[in-house]
C-alpha cells in the first residue's frame, strides 16, 4: 500500500485538485481515499488499482463538491472578483485550468479530468461513475462546449497558439 | 491503459483548451502528507469504531468532564483518545440538552398547578354578585353570605333610610323601623308619614305636621 501510495497519490491529488478547484481541500481528500482503499483493501481484486483509486477519489470530489455546494452561504462568483479583472492571458496554466473548469459542475470536471487528463477511456468512466457511456459522451461534448464558449468570449488563446 | 483520447478530430481551439488543462493540472503544486499520515488516520479510523462504544457508554454515566480530560491527557500521539473525546464532548452536549430540557419542562410544569388556586379565588367572586354593594373583601366566602339574606327584605321597605349601610347595620333597622313605627318617630325626620297617617283621622300625633 506504501508503494501504491507512493505511485499514485500525485495522480490522485491533481485529479481532485481539478474537480475541487481547491488545494487543500484536495489533499484532505486525497488522504481520505487512501484511508477507504485502506479498508476496503480486502475488496480490492488486485487489477487496475490507477482506475480504482480514481473512482474513489472522483466520487469522494464530486460527492464533496455537491455537499459544500448545498452549505455555501456565499456564491463563488463573489469570492474571484479579483479574478474577473485579469484577462485570461495573464493566467499562469494552473489558473487557466480553475479559469476554464469553474463554469463546469463537478460532475462535468470529473469527466473532463478523467478523460483528457487521465486519458480513462469512456467505458472506464462509465464504471467509475457509475452511469451510462452514451451519457459520458454526452457530457463530456458539453462540458467541452462550456470551456470552448468561454474561451471564445474571453479571447483566451491568441497569443498562446501565436507563441 | 490505452490512449484512447487524442486530438485527432478535434478542433484548434479544443485542442488548446485540452493542452492547457493537462499542461495547468500538471503544473499544480503537489504538498501531500507522508504514507505515516495516512496510516495513522487510517488507524483513527478503524480504532475509532471499536472506541466508540467505549466512549458512549463512558460518558453515558455521566463522566463526560472527566472523559474528554482523559482522553486529552492521554492523546499524545494516538488517535483513539480523539474519538474518545469526540464522544465525550458529544455526550456532554446531549447531557447539556436534556437537562436544559427537563430545566424547561420543569419550569414550565411549575407554572400549571398555579391555576388550581385561582379557580378557589375566582369562584369566591361568582356569590359575590348578589351582595356586591357589601365591599368587605377577604372574608367574603365566609361572611358576606349570610348578610345578604336580610339585606334584600329590608332593601323595599327601608330602602331609602340606609341603603349605603354596611352589612352589620341593616340588621337592627328594618326590625324596628318600619313595621313597628306608623308613628313618625324623631328619627325619620326627612320621611314624612302621609301613606300612614292622613291629618284628621286621628293617627296623626300631635303637633306634628308633614310640611308634604
Amino acid at each position: 500500500m506504501r508503494l501504491l501510495y507512493e505511485q499514485e497519490s500525485e495522480a490522485v491529488f491533481r485529479t481532485i485538485c481539478a474537480i475541487v478547484l481547491d488545494r487543500a481541500t484536495a489533499q484532505d481528500l486525497t488522504q481520505e481515499v487512501f484511508i477507504r482503499a485502506l479498508r476496503s483493501w480486502d475488496g480490492f481484486d488486485g487489477r487496475n488499482a490507477h482506475g480504482w483509486l480514481l473512482k474513489i477519489g472522483s466520487n469522494l470530489a464530486i460527492s464533496h463538491y455537491r455537499s459544500e455546494k448545498r452549505h455555501r452561504a456565499v456564491p463563488p462568483w463573489l469570492l474571484i472578483t479579483r479574478r474577473r479583472d485579469q484577462s485570461p492571458e495573464e493566467f499562469d496554466d494552473k489558473d487557466l485550468v480553475s479559469w476554464l473548469m469553474r463554469p463546469l459542475n463537478a460532475d462535468q470536471r470529473a469527466r473532463v479530468v478523467l478523460h483528457y487528463y487521465n486519458q480513462s477511456p469512456r467505458s472506464d468512466i462509465a464504471d467509475m461513475l457509475g452511469i451510462p457511456i452514451g451519457t459520458v459522451g454526452s457530457r463530456l461534448n458539453k462540458a467541452m462546449e462550456l470551456m470552448r464558449q468561454r474561451a471564445e468570449v474571453a479571447n483566451a488563446f491568441p497569443s498562446r497558439s501565436a507563441s | 491503459m490505452s490512449t484512447p483520447q487524442g486530438f485527432e478530430g478535434m478542433s484548434e481551439l479544443d485542442q488548446q483548451i485540452v493542452t492547457a488543462l493537462r499542461d495547468g493540472i500538471e503544473a499544480t503544486p503537489v504538498a501531500l502528507p507522508g504514507f505515516a499520515a495516512v496510516l495513522t488516520a487510517a488507524a483513527a479510523v478503524g480504532v475509532g469504531a471499536a472506541a466508540g462504544a467505549a466512549a458512549a457508554g463512558a460518558a453515558g454515566a455521566g463522566g463526560a468532564g472527566a472523559g474528554g480530560a482523559g482522553g486529552a491527557g492521554a492523546g499524545a500521539g494516538a488517535s483513539a483518545p480523539i474519538h474518545l473525546i469526540i464522544g465525550a464532548i458529544a455526550a456532554a452536549a446531549v447531557a447539556t440538552a436534556v437537562a436544559v430540557a427537563l430545566i424547561l419542562l420543569h419550569l414550565t410544569g411549575g407554572h400549571q398547578p398555579l391555576p388550581p388556586k385561582p379557580t378557589p379565588h375566582v369562584t369566591a367572586p361568582a356569590p359575590a354578585p348578589s351582595p356586591s354593594p357589601s365591599p368587605a373583601p377577604t372574608p367574603k366566602p365566609t361572611t358576606t353570605p349570610a348578610p345578604p339574606a336580610p339585606v334584600p327584605s329590608a332593601a323595599p321597605t327601608a330602602a331609602p333610610i340606609s341603603p349605603p349601610g354596611p352589612t352589620p347595620a341593616p340588621t337592627p333597622v328594618p326590625t324596628t323601623a318600619p313595621p313597628t313605627s306608623p308613628i313618625p318617630t324623631p328619627t325619620p325626620t326627612p320621611r314624612c308619614p302621609r301613606p300612614i297617617a292622613p291629618v284628621g283621622t286621628g293617627g296623626e300625633q300631635p303637633g306634628f305636621k308633614c310640611p308634604l
